[in-house]
């Protein structure tokens, strides 16, 4: 999947190759030419960009001093402070920068047009259904150097949905996904109208249903019947059902934008169904409704765990280790207390976006001030932040990166408050193969910062996603506005 | 010096050894539990002063007596005085103020809601100091608090200036000032709306009727010389004995402020203000002093739907307007003021001295000074990073929040 040079020609539709000129010729520049100006909006093939002389954080490895780093057909193709830039690539001078890898929001409702189902057991429902690029979350994402989130359903529904992970930086879904299906949204917190106990025990049910439905002899042999399920569902055709067009092909054949027909969910879930259908497997065969849950007790798709109090943290755990699930915990403000059991089962969190609240006793009335992260700093998994627009206090807790340095202020330590920005969110998430760090066949997810990742003057530059320059600040007209009023 | 006292004691007057041992550790307790009472000196050291005088020492020392600044400098001899040394890495900065806040004050307090002319209530009487908001305030570096009555009235009642430490209670001037709310929040709950048989509690209704309350209340105040008691404390605004704070936000209202403030003779201070980046010129004209409450969350904010802009502190600092900075945590207020164009001195002014000058305590709060109160914050780090977090936070010579580093 790295060796670029012989995907290169195919894919690249924008860029003249490097090591033939000899081929360059009118005709060429003007099929190209052509072929740029029909692809319009959908053109989204990366230019070949080099960033050079800037202080490069990569997550993964020491920190480069005056570094250079290449993106080639979206991936990052070299890093270092000797890295050659090829002749065509466009040069960005990044003289007294600093470089780091995009950051990665690991749950946000924000991009959905709606945050939540009423029905509060959907596990068949997909944010992709949802999304919708135009709205003003993602410019702000860019603008705050965000080029990935995983977008979730909110905290009011049972089993709420399936996530998918998405880059930030297009117009049109298609072209920004990055993972069909992440994970499943369970939140433990009741609806209105539901109990505690109501909402645990359907859950418990549900989940009891799809593990049968997976292991149907679990109790004499679970690896032996698991097995046929897990041949099944990572076919080619299942990994792709998974992955996304929104980051740099490699190997499947998409080509002259025409969508990969494997890459489209819609044509794609009858045809897995066909293929079932060719191949007897009439005991295997699972409902379309029943197959999200059935993959999430299987460990093929994430459990994204909401627990508004410390109890719920206790039930997240037990269902993690009945159901064998594979959890992120998303955590209410309350949970600090239950750091002891999270730190024990070593699970990565999603810390809440009040990373300090004031708390009142029920009994004594005494106040106190409660930090978050306290408990937190022990915890030996990956770690990220989330942020809030309708709840917050200030105008800080818009930000992720405004989270990280609040996280620092009360004691986290730099490095795991950065490494929250970017790669603990991609390894909770499992995309760290392709994003979170900045290292050689990574997508090319970067931002160009006029200075320290959290100092208060620090901007974001320049946003690049799948290499692809995505937001500019010399060119940020709104911001512009924003910042000066609309006078 | 104790110790040859005790062993004297010991050798000469044995039978009475305990009692004077108890009596001894007893004085000992209350020298340490109180260093700054009556005589004792209290010398508060770290790696760097930020006096907000325009001088900053580094190294840096503080020496305090009776809650009051007597030394300041790069080194001081303190003499017999208690050290409370923070480190080389921490920086004294002077105690934030907040020139217009409701901490301490619960809803139920901050509005009176049978009568829209209300200016002889008086914050005063209704501070709870063992409220949340209070403690939160000094915990987030904020020593002295000028409280405020609600935005419901038009004239809603009496500021009051406070320290936020709840141990001392420690009123810095209970009648600090009238204050007029020219917003549309007097109107809010005076409609019928829903239901068309009801009877108006009291006007206005709109915001034509709130100009008009304010206009005939400062003509009667003007007028009518022997009327209504409560119409004294308009008077006072009128003839400059009293300050006046006019809560407004939108353009509008911050123009008809400014005119009923010329047609009166008044010079309020402009609360709020989120709309003020559209009539810089007027306001730099008018040389007022403002309050600038905090930059919404979301697209637009309060009741009046204020579009966002963020650098109107820059703006208004470049337009020459004298403001400052008000909000629940000043730092995170003025750090993003600095991050969205505010010079970063008048950043620190614009929570500090600007805001003591504004409320005219600046001769006892605002920076760091002999003869001052010693009112100061211990930080980690420079004041507006993000990253830095308050170690301590000293009212009047003593630390309310935070840990001593000599305990």
């Amino acid at each position: 999947m790295f060796n670029h040079c012989n995907q290169r020609i195919g894919q690249n539709r924008n860029h003249v190759p490097d090591r033939c000129p000899q081929m360059f010729s009118t005709f060429r520049v003007a099929f190209l030419a052509l072929a740029w100006l029909m692809a319009g909006n959908h053109f989204l093939a990366a230019q070949d960009i080099a960033i050079s002389g800037a202080k490069i954080i990569p997550m993964v490895g020491d920190v480069i001093e005056n570094g250079t780093i290449v993106i080639r057909d979206g991936r990052i193709t070299a890093i270092g402070a000797d890295a050659r830039v090829p002749v065509e690539a466009r040069v960005i001078k990044a003289d007294g920068k600093v470089v780091v890898p995009g950051f990665i929001d690991p749950h946000n409702a924000e991009g959905m047009s709606q945050a939540n189902e009423n029905n509060p057991n959907v596990p068949f429902v997909s944010v992709l259904d949802t999304i919708d690029p135009l709205r003003p979350f993602f410019d702000e994402a860019r603008r705050n150097g965000i080029t990935t989130v995983c977008v979730s359903p909110a905290n009011s529904t049972m089993i709420g949905g399936q996530t998918a992970v998405i880059k930030t930086g297009a117009t049109f879904l298609d072209d920004m996904i990055l993972q069909r299906q992440t994970g499943i949204k369970i939140s433990l917190s009741p609806a209105a109208g539901v109990s505690r106990m109501g909402q645990l025990a359907a859950l418990r049910k549900e989940l009891s249903e799809a593990k049968k439905i997976a292991f149907p002899e679990e109790k004499t042999d679970v690896t032996a019947t698991a097995k046929p399920e897990a041949d099944k569902t990572e076919t080619p055709e299942n990994q792709d059902r998974r992955r996304g067009r929104g980051r740099p092909e490699n190997d499947s054949p998409a080509e002259n934008g025409k969508p990969n027909p494997t890459d489209d969910p819609k044509p794609d879930e009858p045809k897995a169904e066909a293929k079932a259908d060719a191949k007897p497997k009439t005991e295997t065969k699972i409902d379309e409704l029943k197959q999200p849950m059935v993959d999430l007790v299987s460990g093929k798709l994430l459990a994204l765990i909401h627990c508004e109090i410390p109890m719920d943290v206790d039930h997240a755990l037990k269902l993690i280790e009945d159901f064998n699930l594979k959890p992120v915990l998303i955590l209410g403000r309350d949970c600090y207390k239950a750091a002891d059991a999270v730190i024990a089962a070593g699970h990565a969190v999603i810390l809440p976006e009040d990373l300090v609240f004031w708390e009142r006793d029920p009994r004594t009335n005494r106040d106190a001030q409660v930090i978050v992260i306290d408990p937190f700093r022990e915890l030996n998994a990956p770690i990220a932040f989330s942020t809030s627009r309708s709840t917050s206090d200030t105008i800080g807790q818009n930000y992720l990166w405004y989270q990280a340095a609040l996280a620092v202020k009360y004691g986290l330590p730099r490095d795991k408050a950065l490494a929250g920005l970017t790669i603990d969110p991609a390894r909770m998430l499992g995309i760290d193969e392709y994003v979170g760090s900045l290292e050689v066949g990574k997508d090319g997810d970067l931002l160009i910062l006029s200075g320290d990742p959290l100092d208060v003057n620090t901007w974001v530059e320049t946003t690049v996603i799948n290499g692809r320059v995505v937001y500019e600040r010399s060119k940020d007209r709104k911001l512009e506005i924003l910042l000066k009023g609309n006078q | 010096m104790s110790v040859r006292q005790l062993k004297f004691f010991a050798a000469s007057q044995k039978p009475r050894l305990l009692t004077l041992l108890c009596s001894l550790m007893f004085a000992v307790l209350l020298l340490v539990a109180n260093p700054s009472s009556a005589d004792a000196q209290t010398l508060y050291r770290a790696g760097q002063v930020i006096t907000m005088e325009g001088t900053t020492f580094s190294p840096g020392a503080v020496l305090v007596q009776d809650g009051k600044i007597t030394a300041i400098g790069d080194s001081i001899d303190g003499g017999e005085a208690t050290v409370v040394d923070f480190g080389d890495q921490a920086t004294i900065f002077p105690g934030l103020i907040d020139a217009y806040s409701q901490a301490g004050l619960s809803n139920a307090t901050r509005d009176e809601p049978t009568d829209e002319v209300t200016p002889n209530f008086s914050v005063a009487n209704a501070i709870d100091w063992n409220s949340r908001s209070l403690a939160q305030a000094l915990a987030n570096g904020t020593t002295t608090l000028c409280l405020t009555p609600g935005t419901e009235n038009v004239f809603a009642g009496r500021a009051t200036i406070i320290k936020s430490s709840a141990a001392h209670r420690n009123v810095v001037q209970t009648d600090a000032g009238l204050v007029a709310n020219l917003t549309s929040d007097p109107t809010r709950r005076n409609q019928s709306r829903q239901r068309p048989d009801s009877i108006y509690m009291r006007q206005p209704t709109n915001r034509m009727g709130v100009v008009w309350i304010l206009r005939h209340n400062f003509h009667s105040a003007i007028n009518k010389p022997d009327s209504t008691d409560s119409l004294n404390s308009l008077r006072e605004c009128v003839n400059g004995d009293r300050k006046l704070f006019v809560v407004s936000r939108t353009a509008p209202d911050l123009e008809t402020a400014l005119t009923l403030a010329d047609e009166f003779g008044l010079r309020p201070i402009l609360v709020g203000g989120q709309e003020s980046y559209r009539v810089l010129d007027l306001l730099a004209a008018k040389q007022v002093k403002m309050i600038l409450t905090t930059v919404p969350t979301g697209t637009t904010s309060g009741t009046e739907r204020t579009e966002i802009c963020l650098n109107r502190a820059g703006l208004l600092a470049d337009a020459g307007v004298d403001f400052c900075l008000s909000g629940d945590d000043l730092r995170v207020e003025a750090a993003f003021a600095v991050r969205h164009g505010l010079d970063h001195d008048q950043a620190l002014k614009a929570i500090t001295i600007t805001p003591a000058q504004i409320l005219g305590v600046a001769d006892q709060v605002g920076s760091l000074a002999v003869g001052k109160n010693a009112d100061f914050i211990v930080l980690n780090g420079p004041p507006l990073e993000f990253t830095t977090r308050i170690e301590a936070v000293v009212v009047d010579g003593q630390i309310v929040f935070g840990t001593n580093p000599q305990n």
